[in-house]
């Protein structure tokens, strides 16, 4: 009965094939509770279409929508949040390097005291160095003075015989350093660098030079407009400063 | 009905569920048989339906949904809600609708009855035949269709189909037998 009930139903739904159709009928012609059966199931059919409507609830509509703008909403903010990504990245470095620049230009062009540790202690990168004899002071400083792109004006004093000069950078800060030896063989340092300004702890100025002590040596600096120059030696304050207005004067 | 902000995918799924949410409400109405649960399974289909928008290829939301939704009433809701006593869903349990009544169905007398009336005759016929009848008969899908919503082969809803309306016819004569509308007679033979 299972198959005939099969056919029975395809044939009241009408997906039944021509050959199933003839012979469901067949059947049917020839027993009446097919025909009674192929009728029920019309019946039943035609129950449930006419009878089986349901109305909605709209508030559910309304809830299953909300809970689908909901869903939109996160997933369009997690798209955009995805597709920003590179750019939100780019804008961040873009900051810190802007940020970078910006504290470097309001620092100006000026070294501060861990820098100039550093420098007069030999801790500074040091890209050439050339000896100098002793009797061609003169050209010492010509160097010194080239080096620096002619911001130097200080020329040779007899009681300091140069050595040594050396050229590199502290960070991106070009520098020349002389080394002299006095008379009685102490040596003598004079570093000239691409700073309007250097910071050293613990400084006294007198007039336009600034004084601290600096490896249990006295260092004396002063800015001629790009450039400042450090000088150090086993000399007091008093010595070096006079040394310094020797240097200079020498030059102008 | 706007909800928030605008969102063309968002816009065309709500176009494409107004048109059958009708129809959706009603299936899970009859496979649940309880309002709460259908309004719970079709607020979770709406969610799920949303959520895989892009996979849909255009052809027929309702065949498409129908199969979201009764994917998750087997998976969830029978599992969840349905206990012992009721009848498996495995066709093999089920037993086989008596034969016909002697007499040929009055349509005049029927068409008395109740959608109530019928609603529970319909509730009456066992799961997986009602879920292909309400497919079959009410949503008017086609054996095809039914067959990818089911995933079962086309043969086995054409045989489910087959059985679930005689189950159907009992329960209807039954219902008109207890109401009057046709002779107790007619049942008894």
């Amino acid at each position: 009965m299972s198959d005939i009930r099969d056919l029975i139903s395809a044939y009241a739904d009408g997906t039944a094939t021509p050959e199933e159709r003839a012979r469901v009928e067949q059947l049917a012609a020839e027993q009446p509770e097919v025909a009674r059966e192929i009728l029920w199931m019309q019946v039943a059919r035609q129950m449930l279409a006419e009878k089986c409507r349901s109305e909605a609830p709209e508030e559910l509509f309304t809830v299953c929508m909300s809970r689908v703008r909901e869903i939109d909403r996160r997933q369009r903010t997690e798209r955009t949040v995805t597709r920003m990504a590179p750019v939100l990245c780019g804008a961040l470095c873009l900051a810190i390097i802007g940020a970078g620049v910006l504290n470097r230009n309001q620092n100006g062009n000026t070294l501060g005291a861990n820098q100039v540790a550093s420098l007069m202690t030999g801790g500074a990168a040091v890209r050439e160095r050339q000896s100098v004899d002793a009797d061609r002071a003169a050209d010492a400083f010509k160097a010194l003075n080239e080096n620096m792109g002619g911001a130097v004006r200080l020329g040779s004093v007899p009681q300091l015989q140069p050595w040594s000069i050396e050229r590199g950078y502290l960070d991106r800060h070009p520098f020349t350093r002389v080394l002299f030896r006095d008379q009685r063989g102490a040596t003598v340092q004079l570093v000239a660098v691409a700073s309007n300004g250097v910071a050293m702890e613990n400084c006294e100025t007198v007039d336009c030079y600034r004084i601290s002590q600096m490896n249990g040596l006295t260092c004396v600096a002063w800015t001629e407009g790009e450039t400042t120059m450090l000088l150090t030696g086993p000399y007091d304050q008093s010595t070096l400063m006079a040394l310094g207005n020797e240097l200079r004067q020498t030059g102008n | 009905m706007r909800f928030g902000r605008s969102s063309s995918s968002a816009d065309r799924y709500e176009r494409e569920f107004r048109a059958i949410y009708s129809a959706l409400y009603g299936t899970a109405l009859r496979m649940t048989r309880d309002p709460d649960r259908a309004a719970d399974l079709v607020q979770e289909a709406s969610v799920r339906g949303y959520e895989a928008f892009d996979k849909f290829d255009g052809r027929n939301f309702k065949a498409w949904m129908l199969r979201i939704m009764t994917n998750l009433y087997i998976n969830q809701y029978r599992r969840n809600y349905r206990t012992g006593g009721q009848v498996s869903l495995e066709d093999e349990h089920v037993e086989e609708a008596a034969a016909p009544p002697a007499e040929i169905p009055d349509m005049q007398l029927f068409s008395e009855m109740l959608e109530e009336e019928v609603e529970n005759a319909l509730g009456d016929v066992p799961d997986s035949f009602r879920q292909a009848v309400i497919l079959a008969d009410i949503e008017g899908l086609s054996y095809d269709e039914i067959a990818a919503i089911v995933d079962a082969p086309v043969g086995t809803v054409r045989s489910r189909i087959a059985r679930g309306r005689a189950h159907l016819r009992q329960s209807l004569e039954r219902y008109a037998v207890e109401r009057g509308y046709i002779k107790k007679s007619f049942s008894d033979e």
